[in-house]
């Protein structure tokens, strides 16, 4: 099977200009494969790259070196050097991302943040909403609070919203950072049973998760180390 | 896709020897908000004022597609296509609504004036769309006929914004459109313009001197400083992985 | 006293005969001219005056109404101004004369070809009411963007539920300026469309003359949906001649405070009263005059 994604080489390294041009490297040398339905665990201690490795997947770091080429259905693109239309239509359509820092609109309600997506990508508000509220029931959010402002939520609650953000519309890739570091081990195994699901639909995975490793949602792991994988 | 705007080299200089802005070149796509951050004097008001039309480059080319019009190059047109633009394709909502707004007629003539403006001649379809930008933006219908003068500053900008959205413009210009109004009120208004780019998919350029404001609607951002753009790209790495020195001094002045 | 043939040196009268000619060559546009002085302030009809001094030859005949009658004080005092130092005759009767000044009204019965009439106009810019800058009212006016001048008309909608100018209320000419007809009453508004009289505008203090030539389109601003409407007496007929189609005045007649109705018009209600079969011959009334019963 092709992959869906491929990495070769890729690095990070910060150039802080504001500490006179200070060079960090958050991770060096990294390259993978993923097919389509595969998850992959991201390994390693503490601040060793785990998280910078996603954003830079994500475009929301620019990697300093190497290439990460993601077969769509639309064609292949390589996220290190896409232009960013090119990127802002890929995270439309193909590429998901969730962390644990959730940044809310204020004053959008629950719906509607999680609607938003579906509704970026043209589907009827009447549909988009119908999965919305679907998704929402799934990650256990009370029927109370989908009128509600996420800012108000509890942290587990915020996560989930958050989680049904990412997860409402078909994606090809899906970058998961700490995806249940809020959650109690109900809702926890919850949403492990969906991205088990999204893994069937064959949606390929990467997992930045402190938690014992699930041996039947993760295919493989990729081990960071400090300045390099 | 076709950009909406596609701006070369853009250059004002202002009689005075006063360097507006240098070499200025970005694209708007259709149906995106561009932001463009920098502080006073950094230029970005000079790009504003002439993608607005309102006043004329002393270089650069912008090439503008609307869907009623086609492609026109803006920068070389004569003073009636001009005004026909300003009316209809390309709408500007000021930071000050006292520059904007005629504070001596109503809120809904005010919005009916660019209607009239369009050459709508029929009172009732003239009411009837007014009051429909009303409901749009979220304004009381029954304060249609008040003076702008009672209304609070928020609602001055959404009768702004209504106006700027009367004749269906194919770019907006928001020139810092929450600026001093009340951090609650802000993020209303902020949360309109969200709502109004996705539903109306209206392209928009989005001039800031507050990363914040940027950030929650902006996808992709221009940095200005010193009339020239220092670093353009996703309004996410721009605030989490700024590239250029002027932009992680400001990234990390402004977020802490 | 001896005058220079109506006042005016020959070189003053051939300066506003030129702006005059460049008037009726662009209908409505307002031309600029050189004021001249007169022996009255300005806000008293110079701009007319210095009009009807240019055009005057010995053989015209001289009419001066002020509010529609002959002998009001201004009028009875710019008609001998004329008869004065031009020697040139006068009458009260609008068919006799030749040349008509007048202010805030246009007469009753229809001019012909042969006919001027000069109206005095206070303020010539029919913009100034929504624009009061001079650079932004002439962009205005080059750019045929009038759009704001409905803005007006709109909010007179809004607070009135009609639009409610009485007098001065704008008018297109030839369907490209923008021109405000003078402070005549609405009801004669449509005197103004496709006469066969020439109409000059004469705004002394402002220092503009403009011009309708005959056979001009002139359309009074409206809406679609709200179309032009003259006055409605609502059936009040003069008093003294008894016409129900002419434009009244409401007049305060004894100390009881009684009031009364009639023509503003006096010329052509003494006609009226003679002949009242007398047909007025146009605006919203071409044609015979209706039969009223009983007189």
């Amino acid at each position: 099977m092709t992959p869906r994604l491929e990495v070769h080489d890729l690095e990070k390294v910060f150039t802080l200009h504001v500490l006179g041009g200070k060079r960090i490297s958050a991770f060096a040398g990294v390259s993978f494969r993923l097919h389509p339905g595969e998850c992959l665990h991201i390994l390693g201690p503490s601040g060793v790259g785990k998280s910078s490795l996603l954003k830079c997947l994500y475009r929301t770091y620019r990697p300093s070196a190497g290439r990460a080429v993601l077969r769509t259905e639309i064609g292949c693109v390589d996220l290190v050097s896409a232009p960013e239309p090119s990127i802002l239509a890929l995270r439309r359509n193909a590429i998901g991302y969730v962390s644990q820092f959730f940044a809310a609109i204020p004053r959008v309600s629950a719906l509607s943040v999680v609607a938003e997506p579906l509704l970026e990508l043209g589907t009827p508000p009447p549909e988009a909403h119908r999965l919305a509220r679907a998704m929402l029931t799934r990650l256990d959010i009370p029927e109370s609070l989908w009128e509600c402002y996420p800012a108000t939520f509890s942290g587990g609650e915020r996560q989930r919203v958050n989680l049904a953000r990412a997860l409402v519309a078909p994606r090809e890739l899906m970058l998961l950072d700490e995806p249940t570091a809020s959650l109690d081990p109900a809702r926890r195994e919850a949403v492990l049973g969906l991205l088990a699901d999204l893994k069937r639909s064959g949606t390929a995975l990467i997992l930045v998760l402190h938690d014992p490793i699930q041996p039947t949602l993760v295919d493989r792991s990729l081990v960071l180390r400090e300045g390099s994988a | 896709m076709t950009p909406v705007l596609s701006v070369r080299d853009l250059t004002v200089t202002y009689p005075s020897g006063v360097v507006g802005c240098v070499d200025v070149s970005f694209d708007i796509l259709p149906g995106e908000i561009l932001g463009v951050v920098g502080e006073s004097g950094s230029g970005k008001t000079s790009v504003l004022n002439a993608i607005a039309l309102a006043l004329p480059p002393t270089r650069g080319d912008a090439r503008f597609d609307s869907p009623r019009l086609g492609s026109q190059a803006i920068f070389a047109l004569n003073a009636q296509e001009t005004r026909w633009l300003r009316q209809r394709e390309i709408a500007l909502v000021h930071q000050n609504p006292h520059r904007a707004l005629n504070f001596d007629l109503s809120a809904g003539a005010n919005v009916a004036e660019a209607l009239l403006a369009a050459d709508w001649r029929h009172y009732g379809r003239i009411r009837q769309r007014v009051a429909e930008l009303f409901r749009r933006v979220e304004l009381d219908l029954t304060r249609m006929d008040d003076l702008p003068g009672r209304f609070s500053g928020g609602m001055q900008q959404r009768v702004q914004l209504a106006r700027a959205l009367a004749n269906s413009p194919a770019l907006l210009l928001l020139d810092e459109p929450t600026g001093g109004l009340d951090v609650s009120i802000q993020a209303r208004l902020l949360d309109l313009i969200r709502e109004l780019s996705r539903d109306l998919r209206t392209a928009m350029l989005l001039v800031s001197h507050d990363l914040e404001v940027v950030r929650l609607l902006a996808r992709r951002t221009l940095v200005m400083q010193q009339g020239r753009v220092v670093e353009s790209g996703l309004t996410d790495q721009i605030l989490e992985d700024p590239q250029e020195p002027y932009t992680q001094l400001l990234v990390h002045s402004m977020l802490t | 006293m001896r005058y220079t043939f109506a006042f005016l040196d020959e070189q003053s009268k051939r300066s506003v005969r030129r702006a005059l000619l460049k008037a009726v060559a662009i209908p409505g546009y307002q031309v600029p001219f050189v004021s001249r002085e007169l022996p009255i302030s300005y806000g008293w009809g110079t701009g007319g005056i210095q009009i009807t001094c240019a055009l005057l030859g010995p053989n015209d005949i001289v009419k001066v109404i002020d509010q529609g009658a002959d002998d009001s004080v201004n009028a009875l005092n710019i008609k001998r101004f004329f008869a004065r130092t031009a020697g040139v005759a006068t009458t009260t009767l609008t068919r006799e004369a030749t040349i008509i000044q007048t202010r805030h009204r246009i007469p009753e019965e229809r001019l012909s070809a042969s006919q001027i009439l000069v109206l005095q106009v206070p303020y010539p810019e029919p913009l100034r009411l929504v624009e009061p800058r001079e650079t932004e009212t002439s962009r205005m006016h080059a750019e045929g963007d009038y759009g704001r001048m409905y803005v007006a008309l709109y909010e007179d909608i809004v607070r009135h539920g009609e639009i409610t100018l009485p007098w001065d209320y704008p008018t297109r000419i030839n369907g490209r300026y923008l021109m405000s007809p003078s402070p005549i009453p609405r009801f004669d508004n449509p005197k103004l469309h496709l006469a066969e009289c020439l109409f000059l505008f004469g705004a002394g203090r402002e220092k503009r003359v403009y011009a309708v030539p005959p056979h001009t389109p002139v359309e009074s601003l409206a809406f679609d949906d709200y179309p032009f409407r003259a006055e409605s007496f609502h059936g009040r007929r003069c008093e003294r001649c008894g016409s129900t189609d002419t434009y009244l005045d409401e007049v305060i007649v004894d100390a009881s405070g009684r009031r009364s109705h009639q023509c503003s018009d006096t010329a052509f209600c003494l006609q009226r009263r003679a002949n009242p079969a007398l047909s007025r011959g146009w605006g919203h009334n071409r044609g015979p005059a209706p039969r009223r019963e009983g007189t």
